[in-house]
C-alpha cells in the first residue's frame, strides 16, 4: 500500500469502514473484553440466559472500534447466525423519537445485514400505511417474526441518546422495551454509550440494573503505543514500524500520549504526523495535527450553552485551573450559576475538579479540546507549542539514556533507594550467566562497572582484567570504569580513564565530554571549557557528528556543573560554552537545547541534596543565561514550579501548571 | 452455568423458588395475590417461572404492563395474551363477549385500542374480557400482572387521580365478580409499593377505597438455604470452581448475601472472571466487601431514592432516613421505643404515630421486619447486606 493512500486510509479511520482483519488487529487493550462478549453472546444465544452489557467510554475511547469486532466476528460464525439474528444498529441512529421509530430502526437493519428478507421488506412498507395506533404492534410483530425461533441480539450505539427524555425516545419508549424484552425472553443488548444516563443510573429507571456496565479505561503507555505500532503493521507500513522502535519514534509516542490520555481516536490521528517527518519539530506535527480535530471540538462546544460556553472559553485561556469565584468575576455570572453550570460540565466531562484544602479549581477536562480552543483564540498555540518540544525532548532523552545506560540507570535508582539486595541479584544472575559462558568479554565489562559503582573495588578491578582478557572493547570499558568511577565522586580516577580511552582510540568523543563533566565537578572551570572545546571539534570529526550522545553529553555537563561546580561559576561556564557550542553550527545549539528537560528533572528528582539556594542560583542562570540563545520557558517554569513545591512548600505551585504540564511534572518526579 | 446478574433468565437458568411458588399456589387456591419485593430479588423470574410450568389444571397469562399509561392498554396486553394461548370456550367461540363488545363500540372487529370510543369504554370491555376468560373450559386462568403499581403510577401521572382509582376499584369489582367460580385468579406483583400509591390517592384525592384488602400478600426475600447451594453448583462447581468446605462454604454465602439471587450471582461471576479454581467461605466475604465500593452494583440505590422521592411527598423522608440510618449501625433487632427516643433526639415529633406510621411504611416497603416474640415490638433491616451497604453509604 503506498504512503498517500495509507494516509488517506488512515484520515478516514472509522471503525465502521474498515477491513475486519485490521479492526482486529489494531484492537490493543481491548481484546479480553471482545473475547468475552462473544462468549457471553454464543452463551446466551439459544441457552437460557440473555446476557446485557453497557460499555461506557469517552469520546474516542474505541467503543466503535469493539462493538464492531464483536459484530464482525459474531458475523462470520455461521452456526451461531442459525440461532442468533444479530441486529447492529449504525452509530449514528438520530431521530429515534418513539418505540416505534426505534422498532422501525432494527427492522432497517436487519434488511441491511439480511438484504434477503423480502417479507420484512414489504411488511415494513406497510406499516406506515397502518392507522397510528396500529403501527406499533405490527411493527414489533413483523421484528419477531423476523426473528422466527432465533434469539436476537442488539449491537447498538449512544444508548443514552437513544434514551434520552428530547433526543429519544424517553421513558415511555424505555419502558416499551422493558416490556418487550421482558415479554419476549429472547433480546440480548450489548450497547455503548459515552455517560451514564440517568435512564439506567436512576434507581427508578426500567433499565436499572438491567445491564452489567463496563468502563472503557484508557489505554496505558504500553497499550497506546502497542495500538500505534499495530496500526504500522496492519497497513504493512515497515518504515513507520521501524521508526517507531527508535529512540526517536517513541519519544514522540510519549509526548504524544501526553496529549491524547491514550483515546483511540486522537491516537490515530496523531499517528500520522508522528510518523510523516522525522526531522520536523514536533511542534509543527502537533499543530498540523489540531485541524482534523478543531470541527470535532467546536461541534461539542455547539451543544453546550452560551453560559457554559463562555466558561469553557475562560478556562480555555486561562490555562491553569480556577475557582468558581475566579470564573464568575470573568465570566460575569453570579458564582452560584456558575457553580450549577460546573457540575452540568463535570457530569458530561467537560470540565475536572481538583481539591485543594476547601477550595475547589475548575479546569478544562481533555487537554486537547482546551489547546484546539486556545490555538484558535491567540497566538496560534504558542506556549503548547514550546510545551510539546519540551515534552519530544524528555521523552527522546529517556528513551536514550534507557537504551544506552538502562540497567546503569536502574541500578543507580534502586542502589539510592536502598533496594541492595536488586544489585546482589544482578551480580548473581551476571556470574551465572559467566559460568555458562566465561569467555563472555562483554558481561565481565558489565559487572566490573556493577562492582565499581558498589565500591567492591578489587572485586571491579578482577572482573576489569577478566574483561581485556577476553578481548572486550578498550575504549568501552575504560570510559565504563571511568563513568562508575565518576559516580563514586572519584574525579580525578575518572578523568585518567578518560584519558587513557582516548589514548586506545584518539578518535574517540564520549570520553572528551565526560572529561568536561568530571572537571566541572572539580570546579575547574576553565580546563572544562577547554575540553568542551576539543569534544566539539571531535565530534565534528567523527563519523556521526551531532548525534543523540551529543545531547546526552551536554545533559551530563550540565547537570555536573549545577550540582557540583561553585555556584559563582554557573554564569561564566554557560555564557562561553553556549559560545563555543554555537559557534558556527547551530546544530550543537539544538542538541544543547534538547538536553534542557532532562536537566531541570534530574535536578529536581535530586532536589533532596541541593539546597534551595543553590536551585535559585540553577534558576537565574537558565532566566539570564541559556534563555538568551534558546527557549528555555518551559524548563524555566518548570524549575520555579519545582523550587516553590519542593522547597517554599507552596501547595498551589502545581495549579500554576496547565493540565498536561502537571500530569509530566507529577509523573516524571512521582508526585502523588 | 455462567453467571449472569441482572440478565434475562428463563428456563432451567431460574434456580429454586420452589418453596416460594408452592407458597404462592396454595394461596392462589383460596383468592387473588399482592406479589411484592424489593427491586432486583427476582419476583420476575418466579412469575415466569410459574408461567413456564403452571400447576396441574392452570394456566397462566403473563402480561408487563410498565408502559401500560391507560386501562385500556392493561385490556390490550390481558387480551393479546389470553388470544396467544388459543384457549377455547364452552361456547364455541374463545373471547366472543370481548370481540363483541368491541365491534358493538367500534363498528369493526378487535384491531387497534387506542380509538377514543375503546378507549373511554374500557370498563365494559374488561368485564367482558374476564367473563370470557373465566368461562374458557377445562382450565383455571391465572392473570399475572407485573409491575402493576407502576402501571397505577403510570395511569394517575397521565390522566389523574381519579381515573387510576376508578381502574383499581373496576378491578377489585371484577375480582369480587369473577373469583367465586374459581376459575380465575389474579397475581399482581411490583417493585414498587402499591400502598405507596393508595396513601398518595388518599392524602390527594380523598381516595377510600381498599382495593387489594381481599388479596393475599406475598412478600418474596432471600432464597432459602437449599436454594442458594444450588446456584452455587450450578455457577461453581459446573464452571469448574470447586468450594472449599462446602457446606460451610454455602452457609456462608447465605448468610453474606441474606440469599438474594442477584447477589449470589454477581459474586459468582467474579469467581468466574477471575478463573480461579477453587474457592472458599473467606473468598465469598472478601468479594462482597469489594463489590460494596463498585459503583457498577446496583445495590440498594434504588431504595435510598424511593426515600427521596415518594417518602418525601408522604412528608416521611427525614424520618425514615433516621430511623435507618440508626438501624444500620444495629446488626440485631432494636425495641420500638428505642428508636422512637432516638428520632425524637434528631428532629422534632410531636406524636409517636408519627414514627410508628413511618415504621409500618418501611415495613411494608421490605426495608425492614419486626419482631413481637418478645411481647414488644423490635424492627431491624430486612437484609443485612442491604444494612451494611446502607451503613457505608447512608450512615
Amino acid at each position: 500500500m503506498n504512503k498517500s493512500k495509507t494516509i488517506r486510509t488512515l484520515q478516514s479511520f472509522s471503525p465502521g469502514w474498515s477491513d475486519p482483519e485490521i479492526l482486529e488487529k489494531t484492537l490493543v487493550g481491548r481484546r479480553d473484553l471482545v473475547d468475552r462478549l462473544e462468549e457471553l453472546a454464543i452463551d446466551g444465544a439459544g441457552g437460557p440466559n440473555k446476557h446485557q452489557r453497557l460499555i461506557i467510554g469517552f469520546r474516542g475511547s474505541g467503543k466503535t472500534h469493539v462493538l464492531r469486532v464483536i459484530h464482525n466476528r459474531l458475523w462470520s460464525d455461521e452456526e451461531l447466525k442459525k440461532r442468533l439474528l444479530i441486529i447492529y444498529l449504525l452509530e449514528d441512529e438520530l431521530g429515534v423519537a418513539s418505540f416505534l421509530d426505534f422498532v422501525v430502526r432494527l427492522l432497517r437493519a436487519i434488511l441491511r445485514w439480511y438484504p434477503d428478507q423480502k417479507e420484512i421488506a414489504q411488511g415494513l412498507e406497510e406499516i406506515y400505511d397502518l392507522p397510528p395506533d396500529r403501527q406499533e404492534t405490527r411493527a414489533v410483530q413483523l421484528l419477531l417474526h423476523a426473528s422466527g425461533t432465533r434469539d436476537i441480539l442488539i449491537i447498538m450505539e449512544n444508548l443514552g441518546i437513544t434514551f434520552d427524555n428530547t433526543k429519544g425516545f424517553g421513558l415511555k419508549g424505555q419502558q416499551a422495551l422493558r416490556d418487550l424484552v421482558q415479554h419476549h425472553p429472547r433480546f440480548m443488548i450489548f450497547a455503548s454509550s459515552q455517560a451514564l444516563a440517568e435512564s439506567v443510573k436512576d434507581a427508578n429507571a426500567p433499565f436499572y440494573g438491567f445491564f452489567k456496565i463496563i468502563h472503557l479505561r484508557r489505554l496505558t503507555l504500553d497499550e497506546a503505543m502497542a495500538f500505534l505500532m499495530a496500526m504500522a503493521s496492519a497497513y504493512g507500513n515497515q518504515d513507520v514500524f521501524s521508526f517507531l522502535n527508535t529512540a526517536q519514534g517513541r519519544g514522540r509516542m510519549r509526548a504524544i500520549y501526553e496529549f491524547t490520555g491514550g483515546n483511540h481516536r486522537l491516537l490515530v490521528v496523531f499517528y500520522e504526523f508522528l510518523t510523516s517527518d522525522s526531522v520536523a519539530k514536533l511542534s509543527d506535527l502537533f499543530i498540523q495535527a489540531l485541524d482534523p480535530l478543531k470541527p470535532f471540538y467546536q461541534e461539542q462546544m455547539k451543544s453546550l450553552s452560551a453560559q457554559q460556553q463562555k466558561i469553557i472559553q475562560f478556562l480555555s485561556l486561562k490555562r491553569s485551573p480556577c475557582t468558581v469565584k475566579e470564573i464568575a468575576r470573568a465570566c460575569l455570572a453570579a458564582p452560584n450559576t456558575v457553580s450549577s453550570q460546573l457540575k452540568d460540565l463535570l457530569d458530561r466531562n467537560f470540565v475536572g475538579r481538583i481539591g485543594q484544602g476547601r477550595e475547589s479549581y475548575y479546569e478544562i477536562a481533555e487537554t486537547l479540546f482546551r489547546i484546539c480552543h486556545e490555538a484558535e483564540l491567540e497566538q496560534e498555540g504558542a506556549p503548547v507549542r514550546l510545551f510539546v518540544d519540551f515534552l519530544g525532548n524528555l521523552y527522546t532523552g529517556e528513551e536514550l539514556q534507557l537504551r544506552y545506560r538502562g540497567f546503569s540507570l536502574l541500578a543507580n535508582r534502586l542502589g539510592a533507594e536502598g533496594h541492595i539486595p536488586f544489585a546482589e541479584e544482578a551480580e548473581a544472575m551476571h556470574r551465572k550467566a559467566l559460568e555458562l559462558e566465561p569467555g563472555n568479554a562483554d558481561a565481565w565489562a558489565i559487572l566490573s562497572g556493577m562492582l565499581e559503582k558498589l565500591g567492591r573495588l578489587d572485586d571491579a578491578a578482577a572482573a576489569f582484567q577478566e574483561a581485556e582478557r577476553h578481548g572486550a572493547d578498550r575504549l568501552n570499558l575504560l570510559n565504563s570504569r571511568g563513568e562508575a568511577r565518576r559516580e563514586r565522586g572519584e574525579y580525578m580516577l575518572a578523568i585518567s580513564d578518560y584519558e587513557e580511552a582516548l589514548q586506545a582510540d584518539p578518535q574517540a568523543v564520549l570520553p572528551h565530554f565526560n572529561i568536561v563533566s568530571s572537571l566541572l565537578a572539580l570546579g575547574r572551570i576553565e580546563d572544562a571549557l577547554a575540553r568542551l572545546s576539543s569534544a566539539i571539534e571531535s565530534d565534528r570529526a567523527s563519523k556521526t557528528p551531532r548525534s543523540n550522545y551529543v545531547t546526552q553529553s551536554f545533559f551530563e555537563n550540565c547537570v555536573s556543573l549545577f550540582e557540583h561546580a561553585p555556584t559563582a561559576s554557573f554564569d561564566r561556564y554557560l555564557t562561553a560554552a553556549l559560545d563555543i557550542i554555537g559557534s558556527d553550527d547551530p546544530a550543537y545549539l539544538r542538541r544543547f537545547e534538547e538536553s534542557l528537560p532532562l536537566t531541570i528533572f534530574a535536578l529536581l528528582e535530586d532536589q533532596e541534596n541541593i539546597s534551595e539556594l543553590r536551585l535559585s542560583r540553577i534558576l537565574e542562570s537558565f532566566q539570564d543565561v541559556i534563555k538568551k540563545w534558546m527557549e528555555a520557558s518551559v524548563a524555566v517554569r518548570f524549575l520555579k514550579t519545582g523550587i516553590d513545591h519542593f522547597k517554599k512548600k507552596d501547595k498551589k505551585a502545581l495549579l500554576r501548571l496547565t493540565k498536561e504540564e502537571r500530569s509530566v511534572f507529577c509523573k516524571v518526579l512521582n508526585i502523588v | 452455568m455462567k453467571a449472569n446478574p441482572g440478565g434475562t433468565v428463563t428456563g432451567d437458568a431460574i434456580i429454586g423458588r420452589e418453596k416460594e411458588i408452592a407458597d404462592i399456589w396454595m394461596k392462589l387456591e383460596k383468592r387473588s395475590v399482592i406479589f411484592t419485593a424489593e427491586r432486583r430479588v427476582g419476583k420476575t423470574c418466579v412469575l415466569r417461572k410459574m408461567s413456564e410450568h403452571p400447576r396441574d389444571g392452570w394456566r397462566c397469562l403473563f402480561c408487563w404492563v410498565e408502559s401500560d399509561r391507560h386501562p385500556i392498554d392493561c385490556v390490550e396486553k390481558i387480551f393479546a395474551e389470553a388470544n396467544r394461548l388459543e384457549a377455547r370456550s364452552n361456547k364455541g367461540i374463545w373471547l366472543g363477549r370481548i370481540r363483541s363488545a368491541y365491534k358493538a363500540i367500534a363498528g369493526t372487529e378487535i384491531s387497534g385500542w387506542k380509538l377514543p370510543p375503546i378507549q373511554s369504554d374500557w370498563k365494559s370491555l374488561l368485564d367482558a374480557l374476564f367473563a370470557d376468560i373465566s368461562e374458557n373450559t377445562g382450565n383455571r386462568i391465572l392473570i399475572m400482572i407485573d409491575e402493576f403499581p407502576m402501571m397505577i403510577s403510570n395511569i394517575i401521572k397521565d390522566h389523574g387521580g381519579p381515573i387510576g382509582m376508578e381502574f383499581l376499584d373496576a378491578l377489585r369489582e371484577f375480582r369480587q365478580k369473577y373469583e367465586p367460580s374459581n376459575r380465575i385468579r389474579f397475581l399482581m406483583s411490583g417493585s414498587m409499593g402499591l400502598h405507596l400509591i393508595l396513601q398518595k390517592l388518599k392524602s390527594d384525592h380523598q381516595y377510600k377505597g381498599n382495593p387489594t384488602n381481599d388479596m393475599s400478600l406475598k412478600v418474596l426475600s432471600g432464597m432459602i438455604r437449599e436454594d442458594v447451594q444450588l446456584m452455587c453448583v450450578k455457577y461453581l462447581d459446573e464452571e469448574g470452581i470447586s468450594r472449599n468446605e462446602p457446606d460451610e462454604f454455602d452457609q456462608r454465602m447465605y448468610e453474606a448475601t441474606d440469599g438474594l439471587p442477584l447477589y449470589i450471582q454477581y459474586v459468582c461471576e467474579r469467581f468466574q472472571d477471575s478463573k480461579r479454581q477453587e474457592v472458599s467461605p473467606d473468598d465469598i466475604d472478601a468479594e462482597i466487601r469489594a463489590m460494596m465500593d463498585d459503583r457498577e452494583i446496583p445495590w440498594f440505590n434504588n431504595a435510598a431514592e424511593r426515600i427521596e422521592t415518594y417518602y418525601a411527598s408522604l412528608g416521611a423522608d427525614r424520618r425514615s432516613l433516621i430511623i435507618l440510618k440508626m438501624l444500620s449501625y444495629e446488626e440485631g433487632f432494636v425495641p420500638e421505643e428505642e428508636i422512637i427516643d432516638y428520632v425524637r433526639s434528631q428532629m422534632t415529633v410531636e406524636y409517636d404515630e408519627e414514627v410508628l406510621s413511618t415504621l409500618e411504611l418501611l415495613l411494608d416497603d421490605n426495608y425492614l421486619v419486626r419482631d413481637s416474640s418478645t411481647g414488644k415490638r423490635r424492627y431491624r433491616f430486612r437484609y443485612g447486606i442491604m444494612r451494611r451497604w446502607w451503613e457505608i453509604n447512608k450512615g
